[in-house]
């Protein structure tokens, strides 16, 4: 069975159309914007590289999806299935960085391993964190079944089988499927605030973790009475207004404290797309009005977070950004004109509108059969100029894990958001790439 | 695991500096004083002491005093050392004090419109006569420049009243701008007439209020219309 569907897959030379998320990243690929986000596993023990690439050739023909190269067209770029096998590589200091997604045959993707971690950088130009998480989790499977443990497969743990056939509902562009061109556009937020810092040299990516127990950030959101993910969306917050207290910024160079929290759609909607299919809301507070305290900030994102996670604030979403894509204006220009401009209208229109991102995965869960060899899972953000610190998170089990990608040298938004968890008695271990 | 002590987050056991503040990492065999209370944080930036306002302003006005003490030294020196007295130092002598005066008016009564626009205007009358009476100008100028700055400061008074009394400040103001700026010329041109030949007869200021009146309906439509009736104007249009 595995090797017909390898012979098929040689033999395939499919296309698809980049996605509606999709499309913009191409155009804004640097040495700086790889486009990469990261996510790891930790086992309970030495990965095998010989182990791993058979499990990687195996898992392969159930995410034909993710079988591709970008090829670039006349007028838009364009997925093209790519007939080689990925390899794997090992770990590097600096994670998402040097990977040449424009270059023939090149995967979008790329494993690499270092003692017990399996790490995939994924661009964001093939899917989300979601259809990440699921082919890191299936490959995992695969990798410790070949270890000779029995591993179920579990479609709703995000363990794809690998006898059956992708659904076409994989492969579908949900966020065509969801347009309405009836509905009235959403309008765009304002300017927001942006840290500014010194640049490392480009290619190298700071990130620093913070590692604490759910159960005491649980305890803490409680005590606000919003949930894990709004109480550090207002953490976050927070510290950015700590940090322009501190930095004594003048009143007419203040702007809005904004972020940009990603919303996995198919909870709200009725898809199985593993590719990009996700919106974001905008929780923010103005400095420029005097000082929030805390319990204010957080009652204001999570009223935010109420407000803005609505199908029909959604779909105004979903239409805005179609309604770009489908323009023919926008359509008539070719790739080049493309690529020159679209980085300008990506930040003002995207990046110039928030402060940061922070991009919340949520309890990431395993089958039983694959907890005992499943350590920690980590999360990074993709780098970025624009919002030069971004943050992630995710949970598994008991342990949370809190990443800041930065590519400035300051660490002041790291140091305020973590020192101000740990004054509210959350302890916090630290792990970072940072030179010791 | 060793502690950073001025963030108070755990570190990496081989860390000698933490990843968040660059601090030194203090290694213990044991913790020294288990259950200590988090230490107050000591990299919050001590702000510098700010001048108050009128520090600020006594400083603006003792650097300004300086940056025009400059020159007037400067062209005073070289006319004295190439003509054996002062001459034609006079001229810049006389308008760079007048200057002087007029910045730190604008210093010190820059929240007083009506104050700040009448002290200009004794500032340049007071100008304009001693340069009448150090004969650097002919004795008309000062009769026929003393009612255009009068005009002028009327026009300005004129104006700053009518915004300064509106309800709600848009493109009114700058409407109100353009009418004090074409009453202005239209009481310059006809007093230049009267003077210059004896009638009353408006000439080049037509063509100013031709070009700029339009220009004051279209905003005072604009300021002034009914809200909420035709949105795309004020969404392309608006101040």
């Amino acid at each position: 069975m595995r090797s017909s569907r390898k012979s098929s897959s040689r033999r395939d030379r499919s296309w698809y159309k980049l996605d509606n998320a999709g499309k913009i990243y191409p155009a804004l690929l640097s040495r700086r914007i790889s486009s990469l986000f990261r996510l790891s596993l930790t086992l309970d023990e030495p990965v095998s590289l010989p182990l791993l690439s058979r499990a990687l050739e195996d898992v392969m023909p159930r995410f034909p999806y993710y079988q591709v190269s970008l090829r670039p067209g006349f007028f838009w770029y364009f997925l093209e299935t790519n007939p080689k096998s990925p390899l794997i590589e090992g770990d590097s200091l600096y994670p998402c960085m040097k990977m040449p997604l424009k270059k023939k045959g090149q995967f979008l993707f790329r494993f690499r391993i270092y003692k017990n971690r399996i790490a995939l950088e994924f661009s964001h130009i093939l899917s989300d964190g979601n259809g990440a998480l699921i082919f890191l989790k299936t490959l995992t499977a695969q990798y410790l079944r070949l270890k000779g443990h029995t591993i179920e497969a579990d479609e709703e743990a995000g363990i794809f089988d690998l006898e059956k056939e992708p659904d076409p509902g994989e492969f579908e562009d949900s966020f065509h499927k969801h347009y309405d061109r009836s509905i009235p556009e959403a309008t765009r937020g304002a300017r927001a605030f942006h840290i500014k810092g010194r640049f490392i040299p480009s290619g190298q990516y700071n990130v620093i973790t913070g590692i604490m127990s759910v159960k005491e950030v649980k305890e803490q959101a409680g005590k606000y009475g919003v949930s894990i993910g709004e109480f550090l969306v207002a953490q976050l917050i927070a510290a950015y207004q700590e940090y322009i207290e501190n930095a004594d910024i003048k009143q007419r160079r203040k702007l809005p404290i904004r972020m940009n929290v990603p919303v996995n759609l198919r909870t709200l909607y009725p898809s199985k797309t593993m590719r990009n299919f996700f919106l974001s809301v905008e929780p923010w507070i103005d400095p420029r009005l005097g000082h929030y305290e805390f319990e204010e900030i957080c009652a204001k994102v999570h009223h935010y977070m109420r407000y803005e996670l609505d199908r029909k604030f959604l779909n105004q979403q979903i239409t805005r950004n179609m309604k770009g894509e489908l323009s023919i204006i926008n359509r008539l220009f070719p790739l080049h004109f493309k690529n020159l401009i679209m980085p300008s209208i990506y930040r003002i229109l995207g990046e110039n509108n928030y402060t940061s991102g922070f991009s919340n995965l949520g309890r990431v869960d395993f089958p039983e059969s694959m907890k005992p060899f499943i350590k920690s899972v980590d999360f990074y953000p993709p780098p970025s100029t624009g919002n030069a610190v971004k943050c992630t998170t995710l949970s598994y089990g008991d342990e949370m894990r809190i990443s800041f990608g930065s590519q400035i040298k300051e660490t002041e938004i790291e140091r305020l958001f973590f020192t101000s968890l740990r004054k509210k008695d959350i302890r916090v271990r630290m792990e970072s790439n940072r030179i010791y | 695991m060793p502690y950073c002590s001025r963030c108070g987050v755990e570190v990496h056991a081989e860390a000698v500096k933490c990843p968040l503040c660059n601090s030194p990492i203090q290694k213990f065999p044991d913790d020294p004083s288990p259950g200590r209370v988090f230490p107050e944080d000591e990299l919050v930036l001590q702000r510098k002491p700010r001048l108050s306002r009128k520090e600020r302003l006594q400083l603006a006005a003792v650097i300004s005093a300086f940056g025009m003490l400059v020159p007037i030294l400067i062209t005073v020196t070289v006319d004295f050392m190439s003509n054996g007295t002062v001459s034609w130092s006079l001229y810049p002598l006389v308008l760079l004090t007048s200057c002087l005066f007029i910045v730190l008016t604008a210093l010190f009564t820059g929240r007083h419109p009506s104050r700040l626009i009448w002290t200009m205007f004794v500032i340049l009358i007071v100008t304009l006569e001693t340069m009448v009476a150090l004969s650097l100008l002919p004795g008309a100028a000062g009769n026929i420049g003393d009612p255009i700055l009068l005009f002028a400061a009327l026009c300005s008074q004129a104006s700053v009243t009518a915004s300064l009394k509106s309800r709600k400040r848009g493109s009114n103001v700058a409407a109100f701008i353009l009418i004090a700026l074409g009453l202005f010329c239209l009481l310059t041109d006809l007093w230049l007439s009267y003077k210059l030949t004896g009638g009353l007869r408006a000439g080049w200021s037509l063509i100013v209020l031709a070009a700029t009146q339009p220009i004051t309906l279209i905003l005072l439509f604009l300021h002034y219309r009914k809200r909420g009736s035709n949105g795309i104007l004020k969404k392309y249009f608006h101040i």
